[in-house]
C-alpha cells in the first residue's frame, strides 16, 4: 500500500470506516450528526476568511 | 440560516402533505456520509395534495430561490401545479428543491413511492424516503459532475448495507 493510501479506503476511495460509523447510529441520530455537519460548513464558509501566508521566507 | 431538514418534514407531515424525499438527504438517511445543505423533495401532484404543500410552504415562508436572491411570490396550488420540472425554494428552515420531474426511469411521486422506505426522523415525523438503488439509479442518469462525486460513496454505500443484510 502506498504511504499515501488510506487503509480504510475501499477500490473506490471511499473511507468505509466512516459509513459504518453512521449505520450504527439510528436513522434520528445520523441525520441529526449529518444536519449539524452540513451547518457546520455553512456557518464556516460564512465566517471564515483568510487572514495572510504563511510565509516563513 | 440553520439547514433543519427535520423541521421542514415536521411541517409537511404535519399539514398531510404526500411526498417522496429523494436526493442527498435521502441518501443521509440510508446511511451516506455525504452532507447535503437542501432537501429534495417530490410531492404527490394531485390538486389536494398540492392545496396541503402550499399551505406547508407558507408556514415555511417559502420564497423562490434564485441567483439573485429570493423572490417572494403567491406559492399556491396552482402556481405549483404550472412547474413542469422543478421549483427551487429558501425557507426559514432552510433550502427545499421541490423536484417533480427527477432523472431516470421513474415517473412521478406514484413511480418513486413504489420501492420508498418509511423513515422515522424524529418522535412523530416519519417520511416516505426513496430507496438508495433508485437515488443511485437517478444520479447515474443526471451524470452531472456532481453526481460523479457522490456516486461512489452511495455505492460503497449499497455494499455496505448488502454485506451487513448477508451477515
Amino acid at each position: 500500500m502506498a504511504e499515501w493510501q488510506n487503509p480504510n479506503e475501499d477500490w473506490r476511495g471511499v473511507d468505509v470506516s466512516q459509513i459504518r460509523a453512521l449505520l450504527r447510529l439510528s436513522v434520528e441520530e445520523r441525520v441529526k450528526h449529518m444536519v449539524d455537519v452540513a451547518n457546520v460548513f455553512m456557518s464556516v464558509r460564512q465566517q471564515a476568511r483568510l487572514v495572510g501566508r504563511n510565509d516563513s521566507r | 440560516m440553520k439547514f433543519d431538514p427535520v423541521g421542514i418534514c415536521r411541517i409537511l407531515t404535519e399539514e398531510k402533505v404526500r411526498f417522496v424525499v429523494l436526493g442527498g438527504f435521502a441518501a443521509v438517511v440510508h446511511g451516506s456520509p455525504v452532507p447535503t445543505e437542501d432537501i429534495d423533495v417530490l410531492p404527490s401532484r394531485d390538486r389536494e395534495n398540492l392545496e396541503r404543500l402550499a399551505r406547508a410552504l407558507k408556514r415555511l415562508n417559502a420564497a423562490i430561490r434564485t441567483s439573485d436572491g429570493p423572490v417572494r411570490t403567491k406559492l399556491d396550488a396552482g402556481f405549483i401545479a404550472n412547474m413542469p420540472n422543478m421549483l427551487n425554494l429558501v425557507t426559514d428552515l432552510g433550502d427545499v428543491d421541490l423536484v417533480f420531474s427527477p432523472a431516470g426511469g421513474l415517473v412521478g411521486y406514484e413511480g418513486w413511492s413504489v420501492r420508498a422506505e418509511f423513515a422515522e426522523l424524529e418522535p412523530g415525523v416519519v417520511i416516505s424516503v426513496a430507496a438508495l438503488d433508485d437515488i443511485i439509479e437517478s444520479k447515474t442518469a443526471a451524470n452531472r459532475l456532481k453526481d460523479q462525486k457522490a456516486l461512489p460513496y452511495l455505492e460503497s454505500l449499497r455494499d455496505e448495507l448488502r454485506r451487513q443484510s448477508e451477515q
